[in-house]
């Protein structure tokens, strides 16, 4: 190194230019700043420029020159890599074939469209309307005619392949879609052991048509509506037309209307959209992965709603009554079906309650147990080191990690989590002395009487309600647990889904002939009425039943 | 967030924060640090006088032990309970004594039996005796009482050979009145003691005594108000059952054929008794008829052959077994008239059926009760003869 060409910067510059320097320095980051400013307005403009062609509610059309239509394609799929363009002579005229790749059966565009339009090269038409082209050459078997370009970049986007011709104003969108999916599997999550095993799955035809092959009733509607300014989700409204109320229909298509968001993922973001209250304990909307039970729900003059691209379909309105039906009840014999569905109600109490008795007839209230049950408790918890409020938290909240890990985990893994979860928990902590081997069963009680739920979302309601429980019935007691129902009950009174009390059908008094199929489940003969909640139009199952007597 | 999420914040946050303040509530014991007591001994000391001018209580508590952890097993010999006594003029106040001899605070909510001496009813009264029990808000009116003329505090020492706590030993023991009809227990816990005192009418209460270092249970007391009037032994118990029942499944041996020395039980399964007053004119009787269904329970006969196929001999059987029972009646009434109690309820039964003549009779009523005849008609009849050849 040469050190002698360094020099100090004073040496430089004299003295008296720091000042200027200084100067310098300030113009020079106004001009950074302003760059930057520069750049943020060029990247706004481009964004803009992007949006140009297709606004999302305006009307643009497409232009007679084949040139021209390509370029505003172009710009409105720039970066689209697996967008395909295919031109080819048609009668005599250039044409596009614009199509995803991917989304489309290409061999059915190569076999119907390509084939034909190439084979039939001499063949000049001199039409004025393309559909005539389209009708004496091309053979596909269910096409539209698009003029607004905003439109036909929809049907792309859905599969669709679109044909442009020179010349003309109107395009034509052939019925290509086809795309990669899922087929009908079992529910993943509603198992059952008796019925009908085929589920939904991600594709609302599909999912349509699993409803419509279990009843030819033309009064079975179907109405699509397209939600999210930019994914266009089509969610399918199904509903009987001669049984739902109308105003119940008309509440639906009004709310999915209302629902002002960019994207729509899963159908519980519609389910949230369309709940009246922000922080629902319990769910009000139904959600199943079954046709049939759409079916049956549809039947009692619910309505169901489909989203694409997921296999849950939500029904309104939904009660505390029908949270306790499962498909399996329907194919049993009728006394162990009611036997069964009185199971799951008492489920329901231990799932909610079972933590908080212990926790306040042990540590406030110990002259409720009999003696010699008094006595065996306090020698097990004769030097139990937490009182008995921290000890269920404990156990509680090791029960919902746990829980929670089994849910998140691969199936692999989950054998290996129980048995860690089972000894660790089951034996160890209570051969320690952390826990009483009594806590332990009461837990895994409320634990198991949890799993008997049919809906895992109401099943998770009641877990919080359980918790909130414990923390009262740790304060006061039974006096807590008392309180804590109130209040419960009250709230699961208040709760509404479109219309209908949560707990009608099941508490409220005028719809007490629902009594039918709520505690206890009569043969499908003896029970000839709709639920009564639900308010269908026609309330009677079986044709010309009026006042329990069956005429002609 | 808006005013009306505001309020509910703050209102929900107010609740959950004033819980925190309440958490010390009066009954917030754990189950583990409550010291049962099982029985409560009341007795007066022998000698001293307290400032009432009576002797002073001497109140005995026997509290339950609990092992340390059940996974260490207990050996059979340990003591399930231990003893605390205090002395003083209110029982209250003594238990509120005993609390210095106790890391643990003493709870009534199991407890199973109060034991009080005849010494204790006869100076201080059964009423003040129970004040405080029939007080107490934790103590439940299922508990068994017991009387004795022994001291009390060997009842609450004693280790019962099954090993569990004295207390339960002591309710489980009156409940057997089911199968032995010597045994008094029907209707007498705290509850019924206490509707018997308030209707001023005698109360009837099981005597224990420690014989050979065994708890047994020995007839019963009669007490009128303060008053100890006399009394039953076990043979009147029985007789007086007869009549207000708790028979059902009682086994009652006769010689048979009679005047002989061998023996044949009945089993009792079935009994119907009716006691009725009759006025004629000056004249006042009772009549009363039992029914009897039982079958054969045992036959201690070796020497000859008697044949039940026989219907003589199952009438003589049933002879035998009618006369017993009437001797049994009889010297239950004796004994109920010697100590001038009327627990048979003669007077309720006559008031209810003419209650002119008890309006006139009312007042000469102790004197006239022990001249009253009382007819007895029992009908047995005996089902299976349960012979085999």
């Amino acid at each position: 190194m040469n050190n002698s060409n360094i020099k100090k910067i004073s040496a430089s510059m004299p003295i008296a230019n720091i000042n200027s320097a200084n100067s310098n320095l300030k113009n020079l980051r106004v001009l950074l700043q302003q760059s930057e400013d520069i750049n943020v307005d060029i990247h706004k403009l481009i964004s803009r420029l992007r949006n140009m062609p297709v606004p999302a509610k305006t009307n643009m059309y497409f232009q007679r020159s084949l040139v021209q239509n390509r370029k505003i394609l172009s710009v409105i799929f720039a970066d689209c890599a697996d967008l395909r363009l295919r031109e080819f002579n048609l009668a005599g005229r250039r044409a596009l074939l614009i199509y995803i790749d991917g989304l489309t059966d290409t061999k059915m565009l190569e076999r119907t469209i390509l084939a034909k339009a190439l084979c039939s090269q001499e063949q000049v038409i001199s039409e004025k309307k393309i559909a005539k082209i389209i009708e004496q050459i091309l053979t596909p078997s269910a096409y539209t005619i698009a003029i607004k370009i905003a439109a036909a970049v929809q049907q792309i986007m859905m599969g669709n392949a679109l044909i442009v011709v020179d010349g003309f104003r109107q395009t034509v969108v052939v019925d290509s879609a086809e795309y990669v999916k899922r087929g009908i599997e079992e529910s993943k999550s509603e198992n059952i052991v008796r019925g009908a095993h085929d589920g939904f799955n991600e594709t609302l035809r599909d999912n349509i048509v699993l409803i419509r092959r279990r009843t030819k009733d033309t009064n079975l509607k179907v109405k699509i509506v397209d939600i999210g300014q930019r994914s266009q989700t089509s969610v399918a409204v199904v509903y009987v037309d001669n049984l739902a109320q109308s105003d119940l229909v008309e509440e639906v298509l009004r709310k999915l209307a209302a629902i002002n968001i960019d994207r729509l993922v899963l159908s519980y973001n519609i389910q949230e959209y369309i709940t009246p209250r922000p922080w629902p304990l319990f769910p009000t909307i139904q959600g199943t992965e079954r046709p049939d039970v759409v079916v049956a729900g549809l039947y009692e003059g619910r309505v169901a709603i489909i989203m694409d691209n997921t296999p849950w379909a939500l029904i309104v309105p939904y009660t505390y009554n029908t949270a306790m039906q499962s498909v399996d009840d329907y194919a049993m014999q009728v006394p162990v079906a009611s036997a069964v569905r009185m199971i799951r109600h008492f489920a329901v109490l231990v799932t909610v309650y079972l933590p908080a008795l212990y926790i306040s007839i042990v540590s406030f209230n110990p002259g409720m147990l009999p003696t010699a049950l008094a006595i065996y408790i306090a020698e097990l918890r004769a030097r139990a080191p937490f009182p008995t409020a921290v000890e269920a938290f404990i156990m509680v909240v090791i029960l919902e990690v746990f829980q929670e890990a089994i849910v998140r985990l691969p199936n692999r893994m989950v054998i290996a989590a129980s048995v860690v979860g089972g000894l660790v928990i089951g034996t160890t902590v209570a051969q320690a002395g952390l826990v009483n081997p009594l806590l332990v069963v009461v837990i895994s009680g409320t634990a198991i009487a949890s799993y008997a739920m049919t809906s895992y979302n109401f099943a998770m309601g009641l877990r919080l309600a359980r918790f909130i429980i414990i923390i009262i019935a740790s304060v006061l007691g039974l006096y807590g647990v008392i309180l804590g129902t109130l209040v419960l009950l009250v709230y699961m009174c208040s709760l509404e889904s479109f219309g209908q009390s949560f707990m009608g059908g099941f508490l409220q008094v005028d719809t007490l002939a629902d009594w039918r199929d709520s505690l206890v489940r009569l043969s499908i003969k003896n029970n000839p009425l709709r639920p009564k909640i639900y308010g269908a139009q026609d309330e009677t199952r079986i044709g010309g039943y009026r006042d329990g007597k069956q005429n002609d | 967030m808006n005013n009306k999420n505001l309020f509910w914040f703050n209102t929900v946050t107010l609740v959950l924060i004033c819980s925190l303040f309440i958490t010390g509530c009066w009954d917030q014991k754990e189950l583990q640090d409550r010291a049962f007591i099982m029985t409560v001994g009341i007795d007066v000391a022998d000698e001293g006088l307290g400032a009432t001018g009576s002797p002073p209580y001497e109140v005995s508590v026997q509290v339950l032990k609990l092992a340390a952890g059940a996974s260490e097993k207990q050996s059979a010999q340990e003591a399930k309970t231990y003893v605390l006594s205090g002395r003083g003029e209110s029982i209250f106040e003594i238990i509120r004594q005993l609390y210095s001899n106790s890391s643990k605070a003493l709870w009534f909510e199991h407890l199973q039996a109060i034991i009080i001496s005849r010494k204790a009813i006869e100076k201080k009264g059964l009423k003040p005796v129970l004040d405080f029990f029939i007080r107490d808000s934790e103590t439940r009116w299922k508990i068994k009482l017991f009387t004795t003329q022994n001291k009390v505090r060997q009842f609450l020492e004693y280790q019962p050979p099954t090993g569990e706590a004295g207390g339960i030993f002591l309710d489980e023991l009156i409940d057997q009145y089911t199968r032995n009809p010597e045994i008094a227990g029907r209707l007498l816990d705290l509850g019924y003691i206490n509707l018997l005192l308030d209707t001023k009418k005698e109360v009837f209460m099981p005597q224990i005594s420690m014989q050979k270092k065994k708890i047994q249970i020995t007839g019963a007391d009669v007490y009128r108000g303060n008053t100890y009037l006399g009394h039953y032994d076990e043979y009147s118990i029985k007789g007086q059952k007869f009549i207000i029942g708790g028979v059902e499944s009682a086994i009652i041996a006769v010689p048979y054929p009679p005047g002989t020395d061998t023996i044949m039980a009945l089993e009792i399964f079935k009994i119907v008794s009716k006691l009725e007053p009759h006025v004629n004119e000056d004249e006042i009787y009772f009549t009363l008829d039992i029914f009897i269904r039982g079958n054969v329970g045992e036959k201690q006969i070796t020497r000859e052959v008697i044949d039940l196929d026989d219907s003589k001999q199952i009438i003589a059987f049933e002879e035998a077994i009618n006369n017993e029972i009437k001797t049994n009646i009889m010297y239950g009434l004796n004994q109920s008239r010697r100590i001038g109690a009327d627990f048979l309820q003669f007077s309720d039964k006559l008031r209810a059926h003419y209650p002119e003549t008890w309006a006139r009779l009312k007042e000469k009523w102790s004197n006239i009760y022990p001249t009253i005849p009382l007819y007895v008609r029992v009908e047995s009849h005996v089902r299976h003869r349960g012979e085999h050849l």
